[in-house]
């Protein structure tokens, strides 16, 4: 009879370990961990390590620093980062899009023109799919425009769950049911797919709102979602994710921020602009 | 029409050279000096280029994305950048600055504000003080006590004793009622000492 192998120890952390790991951490996505998130950063730094096979800290930590192309950096934030969204979530900003928002982005433009929508973060895309259905559903005029939604997050993982479009029940519990008809196909027990010509229609795309350069190549935004970002921002990130905003947006474009985050508290870039269904900020023209 | 893929994102963009970027700050185009001082944020070779700029900044979208760049840069050249401009007439930069400072590594600033609560200035005084107000650091209580036992201005005393309402401990009631007792004759001394006692008693 063999003996139970003896349980591997857990590789150690130490307080400094956690500081360290935590400012560059920061330093690369804006995301401060707290004191109180001690446990769930070392719960996944040390599934990082072990599907690495680097049984010590600071190798590991090396690894994440100085990987060439940067991998291993890209896994960890996939593995740190928060994706719990469903259809819907904050729906009267979506009525707010179409009721009022759409309508004054487009009263001076020609039919033909293009409309630009950001979604960021867009995890697993539940927000970019809700908008393409709130549009086609809602706006009588989507069809004279050139409408482009590009949808992006920092997690490279999420943006290819949200390229497939599969969705369960929980995720759906908002939707209408003649909307999942019309934009959605069964492919299993309460289980619905996005159809191509809607998940096409959509750029999914990487990015990084601490990352001046990552997102230097997105501009001339009509409408950009940022809902409940900035919450796991420090000021400084803050400041720094409201200015980025204030880049990618046209004169005139819109910003819609999650119902607990306030633009007027990060800074004095935008104007503030009361809607029936929403309050949004405003880049001024 | 209706939905379509967008081409606008397929393509990256080439980190610019530092030099490219330190021209691009004297643009006269705002989105271009904006856009270099995001990129330069955080290089501590640029930070004289950046308060170089901010002193002449008029356009407010660039001041904010500016003070933000040298916010990120932090260290001890950064802090003095911000500091100098605590003597700045125009009163959106000087708000800024005091504001950035807030936010940036509260050793190295505390190490610079404590010098300015000497100033001969009492509004560079006020403004050393507002920064204390929400600087994350143990001592900036203590430095705020300092002001109110000695001080002879009315308004910084008042600015202090803001500060300890906000991050005071009940260790400072004595010294709160000292300074209302030293200005008894200016009656919101008496109000602002009463409302920072029943804060941290």
């Amino acid at each position: 009879m063999t003996q139970p192998a003896a349980r591997r120890a857990e590789p150690a952390i130490s307080d400094e370990d956690f500081s360290r790991f935590r400012e560059f951490f920061y330093r690369k996505t804006g995301i401060m961990f707290a004191d109180n998130k001690r446990y769930f950063v070392d719960k996944r730094l040390r599934e990082r390590m072990a599907a690495c096979n680097v049984p010590a800290f600071h190798d590991y930590f090396n690894l994440t620093r100085y990987q060439a192309n940067g991998a291993e950096l890209q896994l960890l934030v996939n593995a740190m980062t928060v994706n719990e969204t469903y259809f819907y979530r904050e729906e009267y900003q979506f009525r707010c899009l179409v009721e009022s928002i759409l309508p004054e982005v487009t009263r001076s433009r020609r039919n033909g023109d293009a409309v630009r929508i950001w979604t960021i973060p867009c995890s697993t895309g539940e927000e970019p799919y809700s908008i393409a259905f709130q549009l086609l559903d809602h706006w009588r005029r989507v069809d004279d425009f050139a409408v482009e939604i590009v949808a992006s997050d920092i997690d490279t993982k999420v943006l290819e769950r949200a390229r497939r479009g599969v969705y369960g029940e929980r995720a759906l519990q908002y939707v209408p049911k003649a909307t999942i008809a019309r934009y959605m196909t069964p492919v299993g027990e309460d289980v619905h797919q996005v159809i191509p010509e809607i998940r096409d229609s959509i750029t999914f795309v990487q990015a990084n709102l601490a990352d001046a350069l990552s997102t230097a190549r997105f501009r001339g935004f009509d409408v950009v979602f940022c809902r409940n970002l900035l919450i796991y921002f420090d000021d400084m990130s803050r400041r720094e994710a409201a200015e980025t905003i204030f880049e990618v947006l046209r004169p005139g474009g819109f910003v819609c921020l999650g119902h607990s985050e306030s633009m007027s508290r990060v800074s004095s870039l935008f104007d503030v602009r009361k809607f029936p269904n929403a309050i949004v900020y405003q880049k001024p023209s | 029409m209706g939905l379509i893929r967008s081409k606008l994102v397929d393509e990256g963009v080439a980190a610019a050279d530092s030099g490219q970027l330190l021209d691009d700050l004297e643009s006269t185009d705002p989105a271009a000096r904006r856009n270099a001082a995001r990129l330069l944020a955080g290089q501590r070779d640029s930070v004289d280029a950046l308060a170089d700029r901010l002193r002449v900044e008029s356009e407010p979208s660039v001041v904010e994305t500016l003070l933000t760049a040298i916010g990120r840069t932090d260290g001890p050249r950064a802090v003095s950048a911000l500091v100098d401009l605590l003597r700045d007439e125009d009163a959106a930069r000087r708000n800024g600055a005091i504001e950035t400072l807030q936010e940036m590594d509260p050793e190295v600033v505390l190490q610079e504000i404590a010098g300015l609560l000497d100033d001969p200035d009492s509004d560079v005084r006020i403004f050393a003080l507002g920064v204390l107000h929400r600087l994350r650091h143990p001592s900036a209580a203590c430095l705020a006590r300092r002001v109110i036992a000695s001080d002879p201005h009315v308004n910084v005393c008042a600015a202090a004793v803001e500060v300890l309402a906000e991050i005071g401990t009940p260790d400072m009631v004595a010294d709160l009622e000292a300074v209302a007792g030293r200005f008894r004759t200016e009656p919101f001394m008496a109000f602002a000492v009463t409302a920072a006692i029943k804060r941290i008693a």
